[in-house]
């Protein structure tokens, strides 16, 4: 059987996840691999949480917000951007695959850009295999 | 400015002399100084007399005494407490003023230089005056050799910013300058010229050459504090190197307890939010087979680390602070370095720049996203 990577998906209330809502109501067809948690804004993402999804089982993470000057609150995805760096910076250092967090701009207008997101990471992720994070180990 | 002070033997007493001083010109209004009894521990010293067991020099930290100057500080309001800090307490000041948990114009600072202390335990066990005059021996060559059987924190040992004054950074209001001297000569003083002039020092012209020892020891230290991080991050990496690293952690959170810059009173990991119920506890053991008790180990370490590594001053409490001998700090500082060269950021260098965390700029890390 194929591998079927399993993204857990932090999108910003007022843009990725309007933009993943058009992917739907537009019938945009996009891999069901991602689940979606949706945020008032990336920038109350604390990394505990992606931290946590890839330790509980998550084999990718994509955070979503909007397009850097378009912030709902003026700012927070800067303030995410700067987080996300850190965070990546971390797992880097410690060898824990950072790449396997995706940082991405989606506007409530860009449902095509949100479907074919989701689907390159799937692609990217079948291709890297699953999350060494998940395995716990005794 | 900078003064000779000729300690005629006694480098305590001249300190302690300055102390006073400042006490009773009502400069300070007490002193965050560690006292040496049995033991040793910090003290907010109002009484003069009691000043006379301040001990300055004394080759321990049984806290980050920047911790207790947020405790005393935090709302304001105090007058001016004066604190004696080793280089690396003055980091965690200068951070915890910017994280708005030490309130600055509450703090008159005297920092000096350090060539390193011992484990509270080794001292306690061996608290004898020789370990103290032993390193002050030491300063003039600038070689510091632990004494005999012991050792140095392990933090201590790959220190670099030894000093409490650096080019262009932070400067406490006094500094005492010990390496390249005899502190049983003379100190060196480094103040605003009213203060030093108010104590009755006068600028001295001739002053004796530190610089060299200064860069020899931060050359020979830098060297160890690679090899060092190069080390810890070989054994820590990935996954499995993380859970080997943490393998005989057992959850205490002193690491976090004892950490200057883990102020936070709501942390996370003081709060119920990843506490389960006994069916989700139970659901979660049938998914994954078994689940390990306590659970989220690597997930404090990881959080800690994004939340506090950007201002790590790599004062390496944690590491003295476990309980199981794990070298969190040797981590958390390899790590910490990293992440503050994203920024060009040096913790507790300067009270002007914004901690990290603590700002964004719109023209970075564009490639991210």
């Amino acid at each position: 059987m194929e591998f079927e990577p399993r993204i857990v998906g932090f999108l910003c209330n007022w843009c990725a996840y309007s933009g993943a809502d058009l992917a739907g109501t537009s019938r945009i067809q996009y891999p069901p691999n991602i689940r979606v948690i949706r945020l008032m804004c990336t920038g109350a993402l604390d990394p505990i949480y992606v931290l946590r999804a890839f330790l509980e089982g998550a084999d990718g993470i994509l955070i979503a917000g909007c397009h850097p000057g378009d912030c709902h609150y003026l700012n927070g995805n800067y303030k995410a951007r700067r987080r996300i760096a850190i965070l990546k910076e971390i797992l880097k250092e410690l060898g824990l695959e950072e790449d396997r967090v995706w940082l991405r701009w989606i506007s409530a207008s860009e449902g095509q850009r949100f479907a074919d997101t989701v689907k390159e990471m799937v692609e990217y992720l079948k291709a890297k295999g699953p999350s060494p994070l998940k395995n716990p180990i005794f | 400015m900078k003064s000779v002070v000729r300690t005629q033997g006694d480098p305590s007493g001249a300190v302690v002399g300055i102390l006073k001083s400042l006490l009773n010109e009502g400069v300070v209004k007490a002193w965050l100084v560690p006292v040496s009894g049995s033991s040793v521990a910090y003290a907010l010293v109002r009484d003069e007399g009691l000043l006379e067991k301040a001990s300055p020099f004394v080759p321990v930290m049984p806290i980050n005494i920047a911790r207790a100057l947020s405790v005393v500080t935090k709302k304001g309001g105090a007058g001016k407490i004066g604190a004696l800090l080793r280089p690396c307490e003055q980091r965690a000041f200068v951070e915890l003023v910017k994280f708005h948990q030490i309130d600055r114009d509450s703090v008159f600072v005297v920092g000096m230089d350090c060539l390193g202390t011992y484990e509270l335990k080794d001292y306690a066990s061996s608290a004898n005056p020789a370990l103290e005059e032993a390193i002050l021996r030491q300063f003039k060559a600038g070689e510091a050799v632990p004494h005999q059987g012991l050792h140095f924190r392990k933090a201590c040992e790959i220190c670099v910013h030894f000093t409490p004054t650096t080019d262009g950074g932070y400067a406490p209001e006094l500094a005492l300058g010990l390496l390249g001297l005899d502190p049983y000569e003379a100190i060196v003083l480094e103040g605003e010229p009213d203060l030093l002039k108010g104590l009755g020092f006068e600028e001295d012209e001739e002053l004796p050459s530190r610089l060299e020892v200064i860069s020899s020891l931060r050359e020979r230290r830098a060297a160890k504090r690679k090899e060092v991080f190069a080390e810890t991050l070989e054994k820590a990496r990935g996954i499995e190197g993380l859970h080997s690293y943490f393998s005989t952690c057992i959850r205490c959170h002193n690491c976090m307890v004892n950490c200057p810059i883990c102020y936070c009173p709501d942390c996370v990991f003081r709060t119920e939010t990843f506490e389960r119920t006994a069916s989700q506890y139970l659901a979660w053991a049938e998914r994954k087979g078994a689940v390990p008790m306590l659970p989220d180990l690597i997930l404090f370490h990881l959080t800690r680390m994004n939340h506090m590594a950007t201002s790590c001053v790599a004062c390496g409490m944690c590491t003295s602070a476990c309980p199981v001998g794990i070298d969190v700090g040797a981590l958390f500082a390899a790590v910490g370095e990293k992440v503050q060269a994203l920024f060009n950021y040096v913790p507790g260098y300067s009270l002007e720049e914004l901690p990290p965390v603590a700002e964004f700029k719109e023209d970075e890390f564009v490639d991210l996203g």
